[in-house]
């Protein structure tokens, strides 16, 4: 942990202080959660398990696979807005989805989750991509009017 | 010897984590994201852990009744900064994936335990995230287990495994700091500059989305925001209603009398004695834990003329208990500063309405600076601790 040469004495206290600090924090939340009657441990384990998994070998790697295809075949100019509009998606869709599902409405309860999360899921999306598309035909206009005028300089 | 195609060879172990290409994953980078994810974490810790000891107050813990709002802001900042997470951390995952296949996976067994720890971090960060998610969207079913616990024990291990992670990664973050900014040669997409300001606007998005909860000039356009502060009976957002917990019949039936426990004796009052009382009006928040918060006005009995009219002395601790049973928030106990507070009200009424059923009628407790699972509804007996 203090390997390099350059690292201070300073630095090297402050590590072992982090570090130190860090396994009696995570030792406090496991010996919690061990011997907490209220947590069922199979379930905890399982579903910690599963987003883990889910999220390393399932989502990241579809997300990167959707990123780079979606791109693809846009031209280098259009690519950064692109793929930011694409990662702001992405991340509300999670925000978004057990809205949408809906799941957790109440048949006794009109206040939970009373809203149509369809239509809001669908606004914000819309909101996005509008953005996304007056940001590149601003961009776009710039660019033929700096071409154009670099084409009336050198005429 | 078998010549796997070309496609297949690229997935040997060996050279899995060169199939990411992108030049925009960098150490600068990735300090960058860090240090802003550890300090939302930080906040939530603190958030969090407040929340937690309000409920479970440890014994050097002191919470006021002022100001009122307190606990609307820390909470609302809880949920809040927890949603802000979600792109941060998916980005900060983003920028470290290919050394998920790094190969051979550990140089010796230090390196090894300081990767089990990182699968430690992440799991806990995953973990702390989509429970909070799922919790705020009433979505109970995919965790079974008590929510509520298992979201505090593994704040801990988050908040522990990220200490261990800055302790280690300290050297990394600061040269990675403090080397001048490199210009990445011009790459195809996105710049870090525009990287970063894509994870901006995705905070942006999902806060304007849902912060509209809890700030209610914002409630019109919070168009994915899991309760709207103006929607709910008399215009007031519910958590449990009457049915759910079980108390309709107790709680509309005309038999209903109101026990005040104090060292002078017992007081068995109707809802028309309560209303024959000295009534008070006091504008306070219900203030949810899932972050939402609709302020009303309430008129009702001062809790501490309750407690005065059964003997209770100033600086004593009040119990309120509920029709309902069997649930962990039935009862709720109000510490001395509230249980003083002239804003503390047993409310018979809302909004200038007496109190529907589901907000707690015949009367419910209403005290300034508190989650909303402590302002006990249907409230039976009250009772002054000595």
């Amino acid at each position: 942990m203090t390997g390099h040469g350059t690292t201070s004495r300073t630095t090297t206290w402050l590590q072992r202080l982090l570090v130190a600090g860090g396994v009696l924090a995570a030792g406090y939340g496991v010996a919690g959660l061990v011997t907490d009657p209220s947590v069922a441990k199979q379930p905890y384990l399982r579903y910690t398990l599963t987003v883990l998994l889910g999220h390393d070998l399932l989502v990241m790697p579809l997300a990167i696979l959707i990123g780079l295809l979606a791109t693809r075949w846009l031209p280098q100019w259009a690519r950064p807005a692109v793929q930011g509009a694409l990662l702001v998606t992405a991340t509300l869709t999670a925000v978004a989805l057990p809205l949408v599902l809906g799941y957790g409405r109440r048949p006794d309860d009109p206040s939970a989750l009373p809203r149509d999360y369809h239509r809001g899921y669908l606004i914000a999306v819309a909101a996005i991509w509008l953005t996304t598309a007056t940001l590149l035909a601003l961009r776009a206009a710039r660019s033929r009017r700096t071409s154009a005028t670099q084409h009336q300089e050198e005429t | 010897m078998v010549r796997l195609p070309e496609p297949l060879t690229r997935l040997h172990p060996t050279r899995l984590s060169r199939l990411f290409t992108s030049r925009l994953r960098s150490p600068q980078l990735t300090s960058r994201l860090g240090m802003l994810l550890g300090a939302a974490v930080a906040v939530c810790f603190a958030t969090g852990y407040l929340s937690h000891a309000i409920q479970h107050p440890p014994a050097w813990f002191y919470w006021p009744s002022r100001p009122v709002n307190l606990y609307r802001i820390t909470q609302g900042l809880h949920v809040a900064t927890g949603l802000a997470i979600v792109p941060l951390l998916a980005v900060k995952l983003w920028s470290v994936y290919p050394k998920l296949f790094r190969w051979p996976p550990f140089r010796d067994a230090a390196h090894a335990v300081e990767r089990l720890s990182l699968f430690l971090l992440v799991a806990a960060a995953l973990f702390q995230v989509t429970t909070g998610i799922l919790n705020i969207a009433l979505w109970y079913s995919p965790m079974s287990f008590f929510f509520t616990t298992a979201h505090y024990w593994t704040a801990w291990i988050l908040a522990g495994a990220l200490l261990i992670h800055i302790g280690v990664k300290l050297p990394v973050v600061r040269r990675a700091l403090a080397a001048p900014s490199r210009r990445p040669t011009e790459a195809a997409g996105l710049s870090r500059r525009g990287l970063l300001t894509a994870v901006a606007s995705a905070i942006g998005v999902i806060t304007v989305a849902t912060v509209g909860q809890t700030l209610r000039p914002l409630a019109g356009i919070s168009v994915l925001g899991p309760r709207d502060p103006r929607v709910g009976p008399q215009g007031l957002p519910v958590n449990k209603t009457a049915a759910g917990a079980g108390v309709t019949t107790a709680a509309a039936g005309p038999g209903y009398r109101l026990e005040v426990v104090g060292p002078s004796g017992i007081l068995r009052l109707s809802l028309g004695d309560l209303a024959a009382l000295p009534q008070h009006t006091a504008q306070l928040p219900i203030t949810c834990v899932e972050g939402w918060s609709a302020t009303a006005t309430w008129t009702g009995v001062r809790i501490r003329d309750l407690a005065a009219a059964v003997g209770g002395q100033p600086g004593a601790s009040v119990r309120v208990e509920s029709l309902e049973r069997g649930s962990p928030y039935s009862t709720s106990t109000l510490p001395p500063p509230h249980a003083d507070d002239p804003l503390t009200l047993l409310a018979l009424t809302v909004n200038g309405e007496p109190l529907d059923l589901d907000h707690g009628h015949p009367c419910r407790l209403i005290a300034p600076n508190r989650p909303g699972v402590l302002q006990t509804k249907w409230v039976s007996r009250v009772q002054v601790l000595t």
